[in-house]
């Protein structure tokens, strides 16, 4: 029986979505999804339609823009882009991320504590 | 977080786009689960197994758009949208109801509203200029007469110009004149006023047109060479069809031409609340130009004509003021003494007294002192009726939201909370509430232009009082609709959603819902407090019966009066000894013309008499005298009014200035003066004016009420109008005919050549006008309260409807048992009865209560007259019994068989 698969951390998504969306280009959110789910290694388990509210979230921030345009089998999708001022975002919240796991992992693994 | 405001505006953005929006999640949503599937499809699943995949691993639809719209919306407008469209929805689906609740909504507001517009006029508005709360005006009062205020001599408001410290501006005005205007040849009449030149700029005025009066054209050579007059804004309007040429053009004042420098700002009544200037022009010229004075005359007159205001200087309170005024007047009274004053009269001016009050609210005695009262209770009773509104309606509300029970219960059990059904109730309460009130302002305005447009009739120049919509209306309006809204909205639905889903959803409620135990206690209140009103109104009607049964002791039938108005600048090469009789002659002269009279006081018409202090010659000399009404009148008054002589003679035309000086008294005087001697032949003392010291009687009058119906005190002396030294401007012109043309009499008296009329009433019009006070809140009363016993009984009516309704199947079951329907009649009625009864015996304490606060009002009729009482009671008993046989009748006539066959 594989292992209950983690809940995505709550504030995480935006990190997630941001980064796919600079390293892959514009995106459809069901693109979007499938990438997260992928880079993961299916280790989260994602109720795929709760990207949307946080979709809406980063397009009422500025974050990203999207437009309706075609996918690559002719079928009407809408498509997501980074903004620059999403790039901006994305660069804060990995410091941030960087530092969190860096506090946490000095309390997991303090240095000079024998694993 | 700096993106808030962006994200904020997205929001409110996104409420005016919903349906778009929403149709553009749902394609975005399925080009997502297409997409999926197309996936799912291409690894070799069926097309089903492929949905039901790409479902499963999207999550719940519903939920994710709930969520998605939650995000993208302002939740709380959202909700409140909704819940507008759902009340909406509501009130279109039960018509009845709605327009039920608006019109009483309209007719209770707008009743409260107009009767505050006028008080906020009368009491609470400021004057419209800059900082009204520094202006101060001055009075002065003599010592005998203290209720006649008066301005300052010219000479004292120079000198107090010139020597007081308290105040940065001193304004003199003096006003209300009746003038002839040439407008291109079309004459009319209009109200002048002089003002200083300091005038417009001290209180912050802006000229429509032009310019307004400034301290340069105050100078004498300024107004000799040029007289310039600024126009008032209404009459520019009238007589000049607002056209913007006026400026430069000229009109003749009295025949002296002046030149139009500008037009004042609209709705400026000068310091007073009613009536806008029509022509304003410098202070001194309005006396030398228009009265004819010359300087010298001018700077010695002894009247006390200047109305003067200051403007404090930043930092003296008025109470200051007031200190440094007062130890300054007394000398200022004494060396600004005019020299033409005789011993007498000297020191009467010498003991006159300054008062020193706000300017902030106005100058308008008369209206404040005959209307601020009547204004208050009728607010009060205004209220009581807005109460009695709200009971109302949250009766109706509740039997309405009984009605909704099965809906509200299909609601809680689909997971409505409480609060947000009381959320929604209050929001429909408060709609409903807000629309009723509004109509109500609209109403209202309109009511309250009529009163005032009553209460104003017959001023000279047309004038009204400012009851235009302002803070404090808005703020009652307010106050008014969230009571309602709450009684309509909040109280019914709490009740209601008591139990939650399992009661509501129930079939055949036992209990009559919400209702049942309210009802019969909002339906007493209101009874209670209708019964309280009709009271009130009742005595306040008794009270104009009992003014009107006076017996004024003169024949007010067939009698005419007309006020003729001087030529001012004719005035001055009038011979009175030769005018009168000549004026008297041509009235007489007149076809039906039976006698003609002239007073110098205007009868009848409520107004206040003069009062002066009579003693007897010969008697003590320090003797403090009898207060009485004195009358300067010409011979034939008496005949005209039918008022007649019983010892002794009227004045003839040979008592003229200079015959013997004579009086006449009323009986009740003589009898005082002289009660054992024939007044006859016997000599007294007016006041103390030097012409009026040895009068001899040579004629004694029944009593009559010339003045004062409601006054018990019928002393009055008489004396002939030419002997009256200087004669005042005013006139009044009695005559008794059958009937009379306005045409005939004008004719008659501009064929002398000193004076005009404009205007003849009949006496009994005079009276009428002078009761229009008692009138006026009698009838406003009587409306309020016959609405509140209205709506008090429509309450009745429902109840018992409703009561009748919900135990239909009980009354079935009685009758299929045998009883009689008389019985059931019997048994309705009496639960009717029962309410009201309890509700009149409550209604009649709180009534007597009331009517001790009235009392001052009343007249002729005690605050706890029997009759009064009664006939109340037996009003509100026979119209609520009617109110309970309606639906008695219905109950006597169910079909028991159909009754119990609807399940």
């Amino acid at each position: 029986m594989p292992p209950d698969k983690p809940d995505v951390l709550h504030g995480t998504l935006t990190l997630m979505v941001l980064r796919t969306l600079d390293t892959l280009g514009p995106l459809h959110g069901y693109g979007i999804a499938r990438r997260i789910e992928q880079i993961s290694g299916d280790q989260l388990s994602l109720n795929q339609g709760t990207l949307y509210p946080s979709l809406l979230r980063l397009e009422q921030m500025g974050w990203v823009k999207a437009a309706w345009g075609l996918s690559e089998n002719n079928r009407r999708a809408r498509y997501y882009t980074i903004t620059r001022a999403g790039r901006t975002q994305l660069e804060t919240e990995r410091d941030q991320w960087a530092r969190a796991s860096d506090i946490v992992a000095r309390f997991v693994d303090p240095p000079g504590d024998p694993a | 977080m700096t993106r808030r405001p962006r994200v904020l505006m997205a929001r409110l953005l996104s409420l005016f786009r919903t349906r778009g929006l929403d149709r553009s999640l749902d394609e975005e949503l399925q080009s997502h689960l297409d997409l999926a599937m197309d996936e799912h499809i291409a690894h070799g699943r069926s097309p089903d197994e492929a949905r039901a995949a790409a479902l499963r691993s999207f999550g719940s639809v519903a939920l994710v758009k709930e969520r998605y719209r939650e995000r993208r919306g302002v939740p709380v407008l959202d909700a409140l949208w909704q819940d507008v469209r759902y009340a909406c929805r509501g009130f279109r689906r039960t018509p009845g109801f709605t327009a039920v609740a608006l019109v009483t909504l309209t007719l209770a507001a707008g009743s409260t509203l107009s009767v505050f517009s006028l008080l906020n006029a009368l009491v609470f508005r400021t004057l419209p200029v800059r900082d009204p709360h520094s202006l101060v005006q001055l009075l002065t009062v003599s010592a005998t007469n203290p209720e006649r205020t008066y301005g300052l001599t010219l000479g004292a408001f120079l000198e107090l110009s010139r020597t007081q410290s308290v105040f940065s501006t001193v304004i003199g005005s003096s006003g209300g004149h009746i003038v002839t205007v040439d407008v291109d040849g079309t004459r009319t009449s209009g109200a002048v006023w002089g003002l200083t030149g300091n005038g417009p700029s001290a209180l912050g005025l802006q000229p429509t047109l032009g310019r307004l009066l400034t301290d340069q054209d105050e100078s004498l050579t300024s107004f000799t060479a040029e007289p310039v007059v600024v126009l008032g804004h209404r009459f520019w309007q009238r007589h000049f069809d607002s056209r913007a040429d006026v400026v430069g053009r000229s009109v003749d004042v009295e025949g002296v031409r002046f030149t139009i420098v500008g037009v004042a700002p609209p709705r400026f009544a000068a310091f007073g609340l009613t009536m806008e200037p029509d022509l304003t022009m410098p202070l001194l010229a309005e006396v030398l130009w228009i009265e004819g004075l010359s300087v010298s005359e001018l700077l010695s007159r002894p009247a006390r004509w200047v109305q003067t205001t200051g403007r404090l200087k930043p930092g003296v309170s008025l109470d200051t003021a007031r200190a440094h005024l007062e130890t300054l007047w007394p000398h200022l009274r004494a060396v600004t003494l005019p020299p033409t004053l005789t011993v007498a009269t000297r020191d009467e001016f010498l003991s006159a007294r300054l008062v020193v009050e706000s300017a902030a609210y106005g100058y308008e005695p008369t209206l404040r002192a005959r209307f601020v009262r009547p204004l208050w209770i009728l607010l009060g009773i205004a209220s009581v009726l807005v109460l009695v509104a709200c009971l109302n309606l949250a009766s109706l509300s509740l039997a309405r939201a009984a009605a909704r029970r099965h809906e509200l219960g299909v609601r809680t059990a689909l997971g409505a909370g409480r609060g947000r059904l009381i959320q929604q109730g209050l929001t429909e309460g408060l709609l409903l509430a807000s629309v009723g009130t509004s109509a109500g302002v609209a109403f209202g305005y309109w009511a309250s232009r009529q009163l005032s447009d009553e209460i104003l009739r017959d001023y000279i120049v047309p004038s009204s009082v400012n009851v235009s919509p302002d803070g404090r209306i808005i703020l009652v309006a307010c106050a008014v609709a969230m009571l309602a809204g709450t009684a309509m909205g909040l109280m019914p639905m709490s009740q209601t959603v008591r139990g939650g889903a399992p009661t509501l959803l129930r079939q055949n409620p036992r209990v009559l819902g919400g209702i049942g135990r309210m009802g019969p206690w909002l339906v007493g209140t209101q009874v209670a407090l209708s019964l309280a009103l009709l009271l009130n109104a009742g005595l306040l009607v008794r009270t104009v019966g009992e003014i009107a049964a006076v017996d004024a002791g003169y024949q007010r039938h067939g009698v005419f009066v007309a006020y003729p108005t001087q030529k001012p600048q004719a005035y001055k090469s009038v011979d009175n000894d030769r005018y009168y009789p000549a004026l008297v002659e041509r009235l007489g002269a007149l076809p039906s013309v039976e006698a003609v009279g002239i007073s110098q006081l205007k009868p009848a018409g409520g107004g206040g008499g003069w009062k002066e202090q009579v003693a007897v010659v010969g008697g003590a000399p320090d003797a403090a005298g009898v207060t009485a009404e004195f009358t300067p009148l010409s011979p034939g008054f008496f005949a005209t009014l039918g008022i007649p002589v019983t010892q002794g003679r009227d004045f003839t035309w040979a008592d003229r200035s200079t015959a013997r000086p004579v009086a006449m008294l009323s009986r009740s005087l003589a009898h005082q003066l002289f009660p054992d001697v024939p007044a006859i032949g016997q000599r007294v003392r007016i006041g103390t004016a030097a012409h009026r010291q040895d009068l001899e009687i040579v004629g004694v009058v029944a009593d009559a009420r010339l003045y004062q119906l409601k006054s018990g005190d019928t002393r009055a002396i008489y004396v002939p109008s030419l002997q009256e030294g200087e004669i005042a401007s005013f006139k009044a012109l009695v005559l008794r005919a059958e009937h009379l043309s306005l045409a005939d009499v004008r004719a008659a008296v501009e064929s002398l050549g000193h004076e005009y009329v404009t205007k003849l009433e009949t006496l009994s019009y005079v009276e009428e006008r002078a009761r229009l006070r008692e009138r006026l809140t009698a009838s406003m009363a009587s409306l309020l309260g016959g609405l509140t016993l209205l709506l008090a009984t429509v309450g009745l009516y429902g109840l018992l409807s409703y009561s009748v309704r919900q135990r239909h199947k009980e009354i079935a079951i009685r009758l299929a048992l045998g009883a009689r329907p008389g019985r059931i009649v019997r048994a309705v009625v009496g639960a009717g009865l029962v309410v009201t009864l309890a509700g009149a015996a409550v209604g009649l304490g709180v009534g007597l209560l009331a009517s001790r606060l009235v009392r001052s009002f009343l007249f002729g009729v005690s605050p706890y007259d029997v009759r009064t009482l009664t006939g109340a009671v037996l009003l509100l008993v026979t119209v609520a019994l009617v109110a309970c046989l309606l639906p008695a009748t219905r109950a006597a006539r169910v079909q028991p068989t159909t009754a119990l066959r609807l399940d």
